[in-house]
């Protein structure tokens, strides 16, 4: 997170709107070469926000599940065969998915926070999302010590097994928001006025070039079905 | 306090629905990517979320019994998991507004409502693979073009069907139903005996 | 500074007052130390300083409180907030944001606060707690005394003159109180007014100016630092309160020779994710003894209590139970593990139906061990309704009942006062005195005196 200003940072509200100009190119069936041309942008991006390797993982992916569906498949009998074929869906909406994953590893929360203040968005709305992503890891500790426990009795049956993890995860989960709601209380979180991020966001030149070469994919897209593809 | 200021969210309800919202999130990001090996699963991964769900979206309502935790956990859950498709917020504000007035309408309490409050709750997610059925042609195309056999096509035609996905929208409502049930039990066996919710 | 005059208070849905005709005040600079078994009606006295308990809903109230000379019914708790800073016992659930120096300013984000404005309050807060290190981190790779540090630096950052803390030493080690007492003496020197409410009373006695011993909801009696430091230990433990000095974990010692009749780990090895955690320990502890296992955060002793109990795989080596090597699998119906967090692992709806799942037992049976651990009396209420000791026992009763031998306990005593901490160890004791092998993970110096386990050496080998 230190590093970060060495590279191309972009505001989270240019993130979003690459992000659906994405979404136009890959649902209205533009010709393949358009879905090149935005991975490849993204790929850029990546680089430029010093995640290489997160892209190069990402590509792999999409490389193996590409020879998959080329080599494999067809030499399975078609019965097996469908049971893959969510898989092809991903890569032929592979664009958005990179989009996506672009948005989630280049942007913190509190950027994120930060973005939605600005944008004024309701403030219900911008503490609930920043308590479920700051729950998601506390919660993935809370299940394994669960399963610890659950191992060590002999409980057995599938609805007992289910009760067993959701009590606890759920009065947990109820005591951590109380416990919480007050340590927020006393830090003033009630308060009407607008708040302020310390992590602040703004539209920047790179902000204005990145929107601008999405765009241009995007209505090339349109102006040029039919004509290729 | 007036009428008003009681039914509006303070930001102790909102970090209650983000705690429970998260929970939600997990369940339905497991079995999204279990689905993500067939699409038998992926079908029938809301039958299942809807199940496990159930208790989740019951001490959510019997903990802030206030309009807005419902629409703005979709909606989290929809940018969360935006990845997978731009259709999830949509479909996540649609569903999320039904069951908002389903609650309403059954004054936190009733139980009808309350099911079908988080029946309209487990549709928001629909949007996950909405979008297969809108794109089909071009599905279909990039299959066949890469050389699938035509069975293959066939079979995937037949799946992504009006019909299915009606035979989808039912094991929802069943899901739904019993995932419902399931929550309202725990509710009444743990959580009302513990003294947390009243 | 803060002056409460004849306040009482009563939870909703409680009968009796929880503070009841309580009069003080105290002068701006005056560090307060709040003392008294759990539930006398400290962080009662706390939430009411910092506006938690003002809601409609949380009770009654009656009396004034005034803070600055201001009486603050009715202000809404972001505005007693800008006044007051909080600390809370759990480092684990305090937290809103997932990097470090967004948690510290998170206070003045709040209120709209200026960069400028907060960038002062940054520099302040970094220099009064010690954090420079500890900015711009992930709160979820921080220890319980680093994340207890960013909790101080929030308050502080705030730039109230109060701060009022809710026994921050819970969760943390011996390192960890150490560098809270720093922040105390800085926030001594600074002139600010702290009020700490506490059991481990070591660190901050010969910090307090005075020293407030609340019973049963009343303001009992108030001492200046020097009366309090001056009481015997036996006043003292009348009062129900722990040490006042420093109790250190005695050196450790070599564990028992080998012993057919108990627990022995021979050259065992653990990795986890890769990396290794420790390597090659051996020790023995027989039937009817207590062993403490001691040792600073990252050592591995939550990795140990799992491997013993079959929930970690070993890399190598042997755990023995009565000289015959166990499996994986036959270490899962031996050992059983009380978690620090007993929460997590008690599941029924019933305090008997709890002691009977998974467990081939009659009812009858149950019932007996229930009477054993005191807890007949509970047998049809939920077992989220106990208190702290009380599911500590139940699931002590859990394990008894599914025949296991070998019982470890990861931080029983944290956050217990010293009337509950006695129980603790009286317990243990029971325990090993009826044939049972006891493990205790703990950096309780005064709990291993009182329940004289003996330190072992898990690293070095048994004796000869």
């Amino acid at each position: 997170m230190t590093g970060e200003k060495k590279f191309l940072a972009l505001d989270p509200r240019t993130k979003f709107l690459i992000w659906l100009f994405t979404n136009v190119v890959v649902f209205s069936n533009a010709p393949r070469i358009f879905f090149t041309l935005t991975m490849t942008l993204y790929a850029l991006l990546f680089i430029l926000a010093g995640k290489a390797g997160s892209m190069v993982k990402l590509l792999a992916g999409y490389a193996v599940v590409l020879l998959a569906q080329r080599f494999l498949l067809p030499l399975l009998p078609s019965a097996i065969a469908t049971i893959f074929a969510t898989v092809t869906y991903a890569v032929l909406i592979f664009p958005c998915v990179m989009g996506g994953m672009y948005i989630i590893s280049t942007t913190s929360v509190s950027q994120l926070i930060s973005a939605f203040r600005r944008m004024r968005v309701p403030e219900n709305f911008t503490i609930t999302m920043a308590v479920t992503l700051r729950y998601l890891p506390a919660l993935r500790e809370d299940v394994r010590h669960i399963l610890d426990a659950m191992s060590l009795r002999q409980i057995k049956g599938l609805e007992q097994r289910l009760e067993c993890i959701y009590i606890p995860i759920l009065m947990g989960t109820a005591q951590t928001a109380e416990e919480l709601s007050e340590s927020a209380a006393a830090r003033g979180i009630e308060y009407p006025g607008r708040k302020t991020s310390w992590h602040t966001v703004g539209f920047h030149v790179q902000d204005g070039i990145v929107a601008f070469l999405f765009l241009a994919v995007c209505v090339a897209s349109f102006l040029c079905k039919g004509v290729l593809g | 306090m007036s009428e008003l200021q009681k039914n509006k969210m303070t930001a102790k309800d909102a970090i209650f629905t983000g705690a429970l919202g998260a929970v939600c999130i997990i369940i339905r990001f497991v079995m999204m990517v279990a689905g993500g090996f067939s699409p038998y699963v992926w079908f029938s991964a809301h039958f299942v979320d809807a199940i496990l769900i159930g208790p989740v979206f019951m001490l959510m309502v019997a903990k802030t019994q206030k309009n807005g935790p419902f629409v703005i956990t979709s909606l989290v859950t929809g940018l969360v998991m935006m990845a997978a498709t731009w259709m999830l917020p949509v479909t996540g504000l649609i569903g999320g507004l039904l069951s908002e007035l389903c609650l309403r309408k059954g004054k936190f309490q009733n139980k009808g409502w309350l099911i079908a409050g988080f029946f309209c709750f487990n549709m928001g997610f629909i949007g996950d693979f909405l979008p297969l059925w809108f794109t089909k042609e071009a599905y279909l195309q990039s299959a066949a073009m890469q050389g699938m056999d035509a069975g293959y096509v066939a079979t995937m035609e037949s799946l992504l069907t009006w019909p299915v996905f009606a035979l989808i929208v039912a094991s929802i409502v069943v899901g739904s139903v019993i995932g419902g049930l399931f929550g309202l039990k725990l509710m009444k066996k743990h959580f009302e005996k513990a003294g947390l919710v009243k | 500074m803060i002056r409460f005059e004849n306040v009482t208070f009563t939870y909703s849905g409680k009968a009796e007052p929880s503070l009841s005709h309580c009069s003080f005040q105290i002068k701006p600079g005056e560090l307060v130390l709040l003392c008294g078994v759990s539930g006398c009606g400290k962080t009662t006295v706390l939430k009411l300083v910092n506006g938690l308990l003002r809601q409609e809903e949380a009770g009654t109230l009656s009396g004034r409180i005034l803070i600055n000379g201001r009486d603050t019914s009715g202000l809404p708790l972001w505005e007693i907030s800008q006044s007051v800073g909080s600390v809370f016992q759990n480092p684990k659930s305090q937290f809103f944001n997932l990097d470090t120096t967004s948690e510290v300013l998170f206070g003045l984000e709040n209120r709209g606060a200026s960069h400028e404005a907060m960038e002062k309050a940054l520099t302040a807060a970094t220099k009064a707690c010690g954090i420079e290190a500890l900015l711009d981190r992930n709160i979820f790779q921080l220890s319980g005394g680093e994340k207890q540090r960013i909790a101080c630096a929030s308050a502080y950052a705030m730039g109230s003159y109060v701060l009022a803390l809710d026994e921050p030493s819970s969760n943390l080690d011996a390192a960890g109180i150490h560098t809270l007492r720093e922040i105390l003496i800085r926030l001594k020197s600074e002139g600010k007014t702290v009020l700490l409410a506490e059991h481990r009373l070591w660190y901050a006695a010969d910090l307090a100016d005075r020293v407030f011993y609340l019973k049963d909801g009343i303001l009992e009696q108030c001492f200046t630092g020097k009366e309090f430091l001056s009481l015997s230990d036996e006043k003292r433990r009348e009062m129900g309160l722990r040490s006042l000095s420093e109790i250190a974990i005695p050196p450790l010692q070599k564990s028992s020779a080998q012993n057919i009749g108990g627990l022995a780990v021979q050259g065992l090895s653990a990795a986890y994710v890769g990396k290794p955690v420790w390597e090659q320990l051996a020790f023995c502890v027989n039937k009817g003894e207590i062993a403490a296992i001691t040792g600073e955060n990252g050592a591995g002793k939550t990795t140990l209590a799992r491997c013993l109990c079959g929930l970690h795989k070993e890399k190598s080596g042997k755990v023995l139970w009565g000289g015959k090597p166990l499996s994986r699998k036959a270490r899962k119906k031996t050992c059983f593990l009380i978690m620090q967090d007993v929460n997590f692992q008690l599941f029924a709806d019933s305090v008997l139906a709890e002691a009977m799942l998974g467990n081939d037992v009659a009812d009858a049976e149950a019932k007996q061990m229930l009477e054993r651990m005191d807890l007949l009396p509970f047998c049809e209420a939920h077992p989220m309704a106990l208190s702290g000791g009380q599911k500590q026992r139940l699931a002590v009763a859990c394990g008894l009942l599914s025949g296991r031998k070998l019982l470890l306990f990861d931080e029983p005593t944290s956050g217990l006062d010293y009337f509950h901490m006695c129980q603790v160890s009286q317990q243990l004791k029971k325990l090993a005195d009826a044939g049972f092998c006891v493990l205790v993970i703990t950096h309780d110096g005064e709990f291993i005196r009182e329940s004289g386990a003996k330190v072992i050496d898990w690293k070095g080998g048994p004796a000869e």
